[in-house]
């Protein structure tokens, strides 16, 4: 009883891939998880994206507001609740992206900071 | 009435229970391009072995109209079989009832079934097609997951579980499957997740079909939910069978040793690993190459393919085997391939089957997204997992053996039992490359052509210390081999391992890093 286990031995090329490990680089192929990885950026602290997918209920700033951390941002209705986010830092805000009523997707940008 | 009228009247009363939901959701259920349960567990057991128990068992719920409705076996069939002659349990969600949903007494059938697997120490196979809870029974339906759950931790490392996902398997329903310890799926037939592509629409507004969200294919390449992939209901059956076959029917089982049967000779395993550590080949044909009958099956073929593991024999024995791929991401440790390696060196301790480790691996992935995912919390699952078991350990190093990766793959440091090195093998703090530029930074730095006489350290640390003896020297490798003893040698290993004594202590349970 032979199963499909050892039938897709050959490899397509375009699934080649260079593994570099202490400086030396190794010929070998890709697996679907490492395919759908997503580069690393540097995060961004002046814009403040949405942590999770909702609706904006509320939101509390306007552009040109000085702000202080722990001060109220906005409330976003997300998993049956209403969830407060208030501002982590300091700071002035330059630009409101999002009013009550939005539908947002998680990393949607809501607000930025000048 | 006579004995002849009561003999009629319970077979026509066992011929309507077992039309389940009647005819149009049998055929409903063909058109799905699925088999009824009743199919599946003929297709599934030895011809004629099936012994159905809690035919005539009914639900007692009351509300919504739940009064009247009469639900043949509740949704659900339990009994015992026995597959290739050895018994099992197994339960099978019925669809065409009510679309398998779960009930109180639908969910105590199959906790009849897994204490019995459990008191009779045999395994327990379960085929899951069900829409989830029924919500006209409430809390009594969570009650009825919760029994289940509570089961499959019981009897997990004493009894295999053997979950088949052949429908639905939606929301709690999924955490009885993941509880257990192997997961069968079927391309186009299983679907798997928490919350179905509908919830996640109206909730998110991300649009995603079933198949795409939680199909065979996503939870074999890329959760590692399922362990078994297979083409039609028929395969994965025969796969079932298959694995039966290699592992113990319990944790005290020691039916699984066969004849011994040699290699397929058409390997030549001296040529199979290029000596180049840099270039890949398949290390399956490395364990075909030694395993009786060239047999192996392997467990999650298609998730984090840069580790392989499953089990095959060696001189009749079953082992697991435990390999670095070099054909998939050079053969790293990374998050995925410690988490499936762990868990099966785990299994294998769990069920006493010796754990056969091929080192092959230049280290650790790197890069910001390994280290965010945690790969020093998974990688150190490899360590723990090795170190905690006290099966035999026999590792074998073909080519690479660098850095952490060295000391996490079954090395002697973790009590190993036996260590063997191919001739091929570089057992070095890390490869030529990177060793040679930091040691000798300053010379190569200050040197009027730096490049040469950075290929010329490298060189020179090539010839010291890429190779076995220096391991060899110290006893951390007991034996240089050539390729082709390394089964004689394995066949000997596990034979002095027969009666390998294992100091019990008072330690309740360890605290691996999961």
């Amino acid at each position: 009883m032979e199963f499909h286990h050892f039938k897709n031995n050959i490899m397509s090329e375009n699934r080649k891939l260079k593994i570099i490990v202490d400086d030396v680089e190794y010929e070998s192929f890709s697996t679907p998880a490492f395919d759908k990885k997503q580069k690393w950026t540097k995060p961004n602290d002046k814009i403040i994206n949405s942590i999770i997918p909702g609706t904006i209920i509320e939101v509390f700033v306007k552009k040109g507001d000085k702000v202080k951390e722990g001060d109220a941002m906005l409330i976003i209705e997300a998993m049956k609740m209403n969830n407060k986010i208030n501002f982590f830092k300091d700071g002035i805000v330059d630009e409101v992206l999002v009013k009550s009523g939005d539908i947002v997707a998680k990393n949607q940008n809501l607000i930025i900071l000048k | 009435m006579s004995t002849n009228e009561k003999i009629n009247a319970l077979n026509q009363k066992r011929k309507e229970v077992m039309l389940g939901g009647g005819e149009k959701a049998i055929q409903k259920q063909k058109d799905s391009g699925k088999l009824t349960a009743r199919e599946r567990i003929d297709l599934l057991v030895d011809k004629g072995s099936f012994n159905e128990y809690d035919l005539f068992v009914q639900h007692n719920a009351k509300d919504f109209g739940m009064a009247d409705k009469v639900l043949n076996g509740d949704g659900v069939i339990i009994g015992t079989a026995r597959i290739d002659n050895r018994p099992i349990c197994v339960f099978a969600q019925d669809f065409t009832v009510v679309g398998g949903s779960l009930g109180y007494m639908h969910a105590m059938k199959i906790v009849k079934i897994q204490d019995l697997a459990i008191k009779m120490r045999v395994p327990c196979i379960g085929i899951n097609d069900s829409g989830g809870a029924r919500i006209q029974e409430g809390v009594d339906s969570l009650a009825g997951y919760g029994e289940i759950f509570y089961r499959n931790t019981q009897a997990s490392g004493i009894i295999p579980q053997i979950s088949v996902i052949l429908g639905p398997c939606a929301g709690g329903a999924v955490y009885s499957p993941a509880l257990t310890d192997y997961v069968f799926v079927v391309d186009n037939v299983s679907k798997m997740f928490i919350t179905g592509p509908e919830v996640i629409k109206t909730v998110l507004g991300e649009e995603i079909s079933q198949e795409n969200l939680g199909g065979a294919r996503v939870h074999s390449e890329i959760t590692g939910n399922a362990h078994f992939f297979a083409h039609s209901e028929e395969e994965c059956f025969l796969q079932i069978r298959k694995l039966l076959s290699f592992i113990p029917h319990n944790n005290k089982d020691k039916k699984t040793t066969r004849e011994l049967e040699k290699p397929l000779d058409n390997i030549d395993i001296n040529s199979i690993v290029p000596l180049d550590p840099t270039k890949p080949y398949d290390v399956r044909n490395v364990i075909k190459a030694i395993s009786d009958n060239s047999d192996f099956i392997e467990v999650m073929e298609k998730f984090a393919q840069n580790i392989v593991i499953g089990f095959g024999r060696i001189g009749g024995k079953s082992v697991g085997f435990v390999a670095n791929q070099a054909l998939y991401l050079a053969g790293v440790l990374d998050v995925d391939s410690s988490d499936k390696a762990a868990r099966f060196i785990r299994y294998c301790n769990a069920f006493d089957i010796p754990v056969v480790t091929l080192v092959d691996l230049p280290g650790y992935l790197p890069g910001v997204d390994q280290e965010h995912a945690g790969v020093i919390r998974h990688g150190a699952k490899v360590l723990y997992a090795y170190s905690e078991a006290n099966v035999p350990k026999l590792t074998v190093i073909l080519r690479k053996a660098y850095g952490g990766g060295y000391i996490a793959m079954s090395s002697r440091h973790l009590n190993a039992d036996f260590v063997y090195a191919w001739p091929s093998a570089e057992i070095a703090v890390m490869g030529p490359q990177g060793a040679a530029n930091i040691i000798f930074r300053k010379e190569i730095a200050e040197a009027s052509k730096p490049d040469e006489m950075r290929k010329q350290k490298v060189e020179e640390y090539k010839e010291r210390f890429a190779n076995p003896y220096v391991a060899a020297s110290k006893g951390y490798v007991d034996e240089v081999i050539v390729p082709d003893e390394t089964r004689e040698k394995l066949i000997h290993a596990l034979s002095l391992c027969e009666n390998k004594t294992i100091v019990k202590t008072d330690k309740k349970h360890g605290i691996p890093p999961f």
